[in-house]
């Protein structure tokens, strides 16, 4: 055959010896890994459950984990032993086996037998995902854009003029704010491609699709923080970018944070934001962009800027709300998130463009921006 | 010694090859037509509806040399049925040697003159069809508003279209069976009928589908003019190439290629044929007989 | 209507570029396959190398996200379509009429015409490069993405035509496979005394029959939607976007299935050459294949479990998809079962076919998991997933398909590879593809989201990244000692018996390479093993063709260039569809020019005859 019997020998002996340790270092080092890191706080795990959904979600995951993990222990301890004990050697005849019924029906049954295991209570969770949410749940419907989330709660805005009795929605974006220990009941939009809706330590995510109206499965908050979410299904250029963050609060909190969004801001208290309120009027940002109570500002386009001092981060979720983010973002936004729809550049631009800022402009829209927070 | 020629011959199933290898095409044209009716089926029901504005009758051919539209049409029938016999006849004798170029130049006129008829005659167009379509008179009387869909669909019209080409595949069926008897002039004979009447059902859609252009259904207007001209055109583009393939086995007879011994190549044609028949009665209870009685 | 009479003689020469172009022996055919394969798998690799060294650490600005969109679908198109597939096609067509004991394929024209076909939507698709604006929507293209308001460049046109150019090509093999292998068995080779690879390659044939036209429909619509302004995919019109997603993935997961059950075979047909047994349960690894492929058109929702489908659909096609764990697992089982009781022979092709089976199982597993709705809710379009297709595709299929290369390489060119290359050839893959790929798992269930072309410094995945990139160049060592070894070994390397395994089946009983017409006396088989039979030794010698006996008396099917020209003239439509959206008249012209082109060979292809009469006859 090629290989004399000695070398033959010895080279088998070694490759199996470390064959057959392999698998349970492997397995035991990898397990080790996961266990460490999965504890870890990573910000967009999913085995750091925060609501009751997401909880009752990571009670299968492990269940799947663990019987997988059986079954790999199991395929991968009889191949290596395999291996080891019926490696060819001088002497050694294969027997020549065709089949064996009784054990080929055993080998059968034990899967369909694991599948009920994992299968049962997968089903069961699919039934319940379809329940109905409760007489006094959140509503909050999402509509994705590319590449930002425009968020609303319905019912929940100021009077409507040409409906007495009515209540517009409150809207912002980028950012969801979920009072604590209430269901939240999210619906979801899309006015352009199929973006998806992601929590991964709150809840698992469902697809945003032009035309129709999505349901995510209802969920409860159970404790306060911040944790981030981001589009999960590929939406064109800037998708990589397309991130949020969840905001869980006392409902205290929550009620603040509404009312202050449907509160005209107050007058900017320094002359940098005085000058930054006249150049957002100025240069075109209102066609775009709304500021709850400011008049002129009612721009659709693109995301909401009420209370923008309040917000944790700039441009969906990709950095954190700074002086120099901000800026950076007004002056480029390509430089921040290539590919950005529709925002000009104001620092680009040239000098004769009647829209082109100068650094010192930037400053002072962004500390207008900037100052519109919850005292 | 194996030789290749008799890979023909000896096969493990004693199946011919080239017959087996028409079943397994078949078997993906299931599917392909399969996705195609299904698209359709889904977005039924689905469409928007457009606005048309009313207008008065129009006989462009009246005004031009005294005749109706109608009237033309009537003619120019009774001519193709002279014509479609004097075909037979001809090819019977072996006169008639080049039936592509006929073929052609027969679906030609039937299309020229159609969309001429089509172009020529336009109906009125008032509130009473506008109605009788399901649509709402517009305020202002001047317009209707109307979903342009299963209402525009003339059933009569197309079960006689339908039953030209279930008559084809009968003609196909006899052209094999007088190949089989070694009656070459009989086959020529009704394989010519078969490719005349697969030509008379391809006039006819061109014909439907001139007049849904007319009225305002293009693929663009809406879900039905997508689906329904999509699905029926590439159910055409199969007749076309079934057609092509009768036609060329027509002239290969007369040059002597085709004998009792290609009874296999002809059936397998045949095999092709009866299958586009088989989808074309399915896309026609599926679009117009579904659609005209509401099932579903 | 003799040949002679066109402006070009029929080729008759067996030696020289013509006689590569006009060939129409399965055995030039699959390796015209499996070299361009190999080459759209080095591309495909540079394109994840790219991708890798990108995502090495967070935050790099390496490639922009517009090239980075471009990379990752061109690599999953490439690898799905432009590799996996031809490879396994090079294996069908090497091997399957030296399997069952053929000269050749029922079709041998249109098994030419299908290679020609690939290797034109191949270079179509490739084409996008040149315009700068390669298809940059993902391999599976959803719609809305895909429509001219959110992909206004070419790059989706290029991806639309050079698929359905693609498709024609797996179709044509489809059908000729299923003639063959149905109608063209020696004498005695019963359906269940086929290898399992021709077994394999029957089931992936009524597998492609069944599901391309769905796909291909599902373009067609695309293309009247750009081309036309039909409303398919256009939800302003009514349209339901998911149609798209429903009829890509009834065609895509019996594609995945198309994909693995190559490697299935041939790891079911090596592993009893190295452990000196037969097949543990042969039925029931045929009988698992079929049941497979039925139930692979029974799923496919599976990928849709988060667009809101309900819990009724939801529900349903979980258990379809858990269902089919039961006959893959057989599967393995049965493998298992082979080894056990073996005389094991470590050689490469084994080694590849343990790799095989234990990160398959790997893949299958986590597709069991993809399998818990609940769990798919926090997986889906995570790094989980791309973590379990690649253990099922690189892990399953192509170490399968390596092992398939070490194991038949010596009967395709008469040399053998070198064991010790072939060693480090595997390990480093092994040890390669593990670093690279399993760590994806964990970072999937860490939140990181795929096709992303970078992640911010916050998100916590950084180092796991690094550690990956390291592993895709220990894959990129690997695939430079594979090529060293082929090129060695195809310059210098010892040179190969008929069998220098000591395997069973008839491919083995003729020479390395062998004659033009593969068998001089077509054999009678009458086991599943049948150079193993008690005295078969006689019977080999029987059925030997060598070297030196030119089998004048055998005559083959005389080369064509018509496939090559129809193959051409289909391409060439297919390039004017895209010249007509920039320029209709000069768009025009080249579709009807072509199209009739393409008619003109089809009938010219038809009316020649399989063989010239008096011909000289080719050695090829």
């Amino acid at each position: 055959m090629g290989l004399s019997p000695s070398t033959g020998r010895k080279v088998q002996r070694n490759m199996t010896h470390r064959k057959f340790l392999r698998w349970p270092v492997m397995v035991g080092l990898l397990l080790l890994l996961v266990a460490v890191l999965s504890a870890c706080t990573n910000p967009q795990t999913t085995f750091s459950p925060k609501s009751d959904t997401a909880q009752s979600i990571q009670t299968i995951y492990l269940l799947v984990i663990v019987m997988a993990s059986i079954v790999m222990v199991g395929v991968f301890g009889v191949l290596g032993f395999a291996l080891f004990r019926f490696r060819d050697r001088p002497g050694r005849v294969a027997s020549q086996t065709h089949g064996n019924t009784k054990l080929e029906i055993i080998w059968t049954l034990l899967p369909i037998a694991i599948l009920v295991i994992v299968g049962a209570p997968a089903l069961i969770a699919v039934a319940g995902s379809a329940k109905a949410p409760d007489e006094d749940a959140l509503h909050i419907n999402v509509v994705g854009h590319q590449w930002w989330f425009e968020v609303q709660y319905p019912g929940m805005g100021p009077e409507d003029p040409n409906n007495p009795g009515e209540r517009l929605p409150l809207i912002t974006a980028n950012e969801v704010h979920l009072p604590v220990g209430k269901q939240i009941y999210v619906t979801l939009e899309s006015v352009d491609v199929i973006h998806s809706f992601w929590i991964p330590q709150l809840i698992g995510k469902t697809d945003m699709i032009p035309g129709t109206v999505n349901e995510l499965q209802t969920f409860t908050p159970q404790e306060v923080g911040v944790f981030y979410g981001q589009c999960a299904e590929f939406c064109g250029t800037a998708h990589a970018q397309m991130r949020f963050r969840a905001v869980v609060e006392s409902l205290g909190d929550f009620n603040e944070w509404a009312v202050a969004l449907q509160t005209p801001p107050a007058d900017p208290v320094s002359e940098l934001a005085a000058a930054g309120q006249t150049l957002f009027l100025a240069k075109g940002c209102v066609a775009c962009h709304t500021i709850y109570g400011m008049p002129g500002a009612a721009g659709k386009v693109g995301p909401d800027l009420t209370l923008l001092g309040d917000r944790r981060t700039i441009g969906a979720g990709i950095v954190d709300n700074t002086d120099e983010a901000l800026q950076k973002w007004i002056s480029n936004p390509q430089e921040l998130k290539p590919g950005t729809l529709h925002m000009p550049s104001f620092g680009l631009l040239s000098n004769e463009n009647p829209q082109h800022m100068s650094d010192a402009e930037i400053r002072a829209v962004s500390a207008f921006l900037r100052g519109m927070a919850l005292e | 010694m194996a030789h290749v020629q008799s890979i023909e011959e000896q096969t493990s199933t004693g199946l011919n090859n080239r017959k087996l290898l028409m079943w397994a095409f078949l078997g993906s044209d299931c599917m392909f037509f399969g996705a195609l009716i299904s698209t359709f089926l889904v977005y039924r029901g689905r469409s928007g509806s457009s606005i048309l504005e009313f207008h008065e009758s129009h006989d462009a051919i009246k005004d031009a040399i005294g005749i109706s539209a109608g009237g033309v049409s009537l003619i120019l029938i009774l001519l193709g049925i002279v014509a479609f016999a004097f075909t037979l006849m001809a090819v019977r004798r072996g006169i008639v040697k080049r039936i592509i170029p006929a073929v052609l130049v027969l679906f030609a006129i039937v299309v020229i003159f159609q969309s001429i008829w089509i172009a020529g005659h336009q109906p009125e167009f008032t509130a009473h069809e506008c109605t009788e379509m399901g649509g709402l008179v517009l305020p202002g009387g001047e317009s209707c508003e109307v979903t342009l869909a299963e209402n525009l669909l003339d059933i009569p019209l197309t079960s006689l279209s339908t039953f030209v080409l279930l008559m084809s595949s009968l003609s196909m069926v006899m052209a094999l069976s007088a190949l089989e008897r070694n009656n070459l002039p009989s086959f020529r004979t009704w394989l010519t009928a078969t490719c005349i009447l697969g030509v008379v059902f391809l006039g006819f859609q061109v014909f439907e589908f001139n007049a849904f252009l007319q009225e305002g259904l293009t693929p663009r207007e809406n879900l039905f003019g997508s689906t329904f001209y999509v699905l029926t055109g590439l159910h055409g583009a199969h007749v076309t190439l079934g057609v092509l393939w009768l036609s060329s086995l027509v002239v290969a007879s007369f040059k002597g290629k085709v004998t009792q011994k290609s009874v296999l190549d002809v059936e397998i044609a045949g095999l092709y044929w009866h299958f586009v028949d088989i989808v074309w009665i399915v896309i026609f209870s599926v679009i117009y007989l579904i659609g005209a009685y509401g099932i579903g | 209507m003799a040949a002679y009479a066109g402006f070009l003689k029929r080729p008759v020469s067996p030696t020289g570029v013509w006689s590569w172009l006009t060939t129409v022996d399965h055995k030039r055919i699959g390796l015209l396959y499996g070299v361009t394969a190999l080459i759209m798998f080095f591309i495909a690799g540079i394109e994840a190398v790219i991708m890798r060294l990108q995502l090495s650490s967070s935050e790099q600005t390496l490639v922009s996200p517009e090239i980075y969109n471009q990379l990752f679908t061109m690599h999953g198109t490439t690898m799905v379509f432009m590799v996996i597939m031809p490879m396994g096609a090079a294996f069908f067509n090497y091997l399957i009429p030296l399997m069952i004991g053929a000269r050749d394929v029922a079709f041998p024209r249109l098994n030419a015409f299908s290679f020609w076909m690939f290797l034109f939507g191949t270079l179509l698709m490739h084409a996008s490069f040149l315009t700068m604006s390669a298809p940059a929507m993902g391999w599976f293209a959803y719609a809305p993405l895909t429509s001219l308001e959110f992909s206004p460049a070419s790059g989706v046109d290029y991806w639309v035509l050079g698929l359905q150019v693609l498709g024609i090509a797996s179709m044509a093999a489809a059908f000729n496979f299923v003639v063959t292998i149905i109608n063209l068995r020696a004498p005695g080779l019963t359906l269940m005394r086929m290898p399992v690879f021709v077994w394999m390659t029957l089931i992936i044939s009524f597998l492609l029959i069944f599901a391309f036209p769905v796909i291909t429909i599902a373009l067609t619509l695309l293309q009247f939607d750009r081309w036309v302004g039909t409303h398919f995919y256009n939800a302003a019109a009514g349209a339901d976007p998911l149609l798209w997603q429903h009829l890509f993935w009834v065609f895509g997961h019996p594609e995945v299935y198309i994909l693995i059950l190559p490697a299935m075979g041939i790891v079911s047909d090596i592993l009893p050459t190295f452990t000196r047994k037969p097949l543990f349960g042969y039925p029931a690894v045929v009988f698992a294949g079929v049941s497979i492929a039925f139930m692979g058109f029974g799923v496919w929702s599976h990928h849709m479990f988060t667009t809101g489908m309900g819990a009724w659909a939801n529900g349903v096609f979980s258990f379809a998809t858990m269902l089919i764990a039961i006959p893959t697992g057989i599967k393995v089982f049965n493998w298992l079962g082979t080894l056990w009781g073996g005389a094991i022979q470590f050689k490469t092709p084994l080694l590849f076919s343990i790799g095989f089976i234990s990160m398959f199982t790997l893949g299958g597993l986590s597709g069991v998991m993809h399998a818990v709705v609940p769990v798919d809710t926090q997986q889906q379009d995570t790094y989980f997933i791309v973590a379990h297709f690649h253990y099922v595709l690189f892990g399953g299929s192509l170490f399968g398909l390596m092992a398939g290369i070490y194991y038949w390489f010596p009967k395709m060119s008469g040399r053998m590879l070198n064991e010790g290359i072939g060693k480090l050839n595997f390990w480093l893959m092994f040890i390669g593809f593990n670093m690279t790929f399993f760590p994806m798992h964990i970072v999937g269930a860490l939140g990181m989201p795929r096709r992303i072309y970078t992640y911010g410094a916050d998100q916590g995945w950084d180092s796991i990244n690094m550690f990956m990139t390291i592993g895709s160049l220990v894959i990129v060592a690997s695939f430079l000692a594979f090529m060293v070894n082929v090129i060695r070994s195809l310059q210098s390397g010892e040179r190969a018996g008929d069998n220098p395994w000591g395997a069973a089946t008839i491919e083995w009983s003729i020479s390395s390479p062998p004659p033009h017409y593969n068998f001089l006396e077509i054999p009678t088989v009458t086991s599943r093993y049948p150079l193993w039979e008690e005295g078969h030794s006689k019977g080999a010698a029987q059925i030997h063709g060598h070297d030196d006996d030119d089998g004048h008396a055998v005559h083959m099917p005389d080369p064509s260039y018509w496939p090559l020209v129809l193959s051409a003239g289909i391409a060439m439509l297919a390039g004017g569809l895209l010249i007509w959206k920039w320029h209709q008249i000069l768009g025009f012209t080249v579709i009807s020019t072509f199209g009739l082109l393409a008619l003109y060979a089809t009938y010219r292809w038809a009316f020649e005859p399989v063989n010239e009469p008096n011909h000289e006859e080719p050695h090829q």
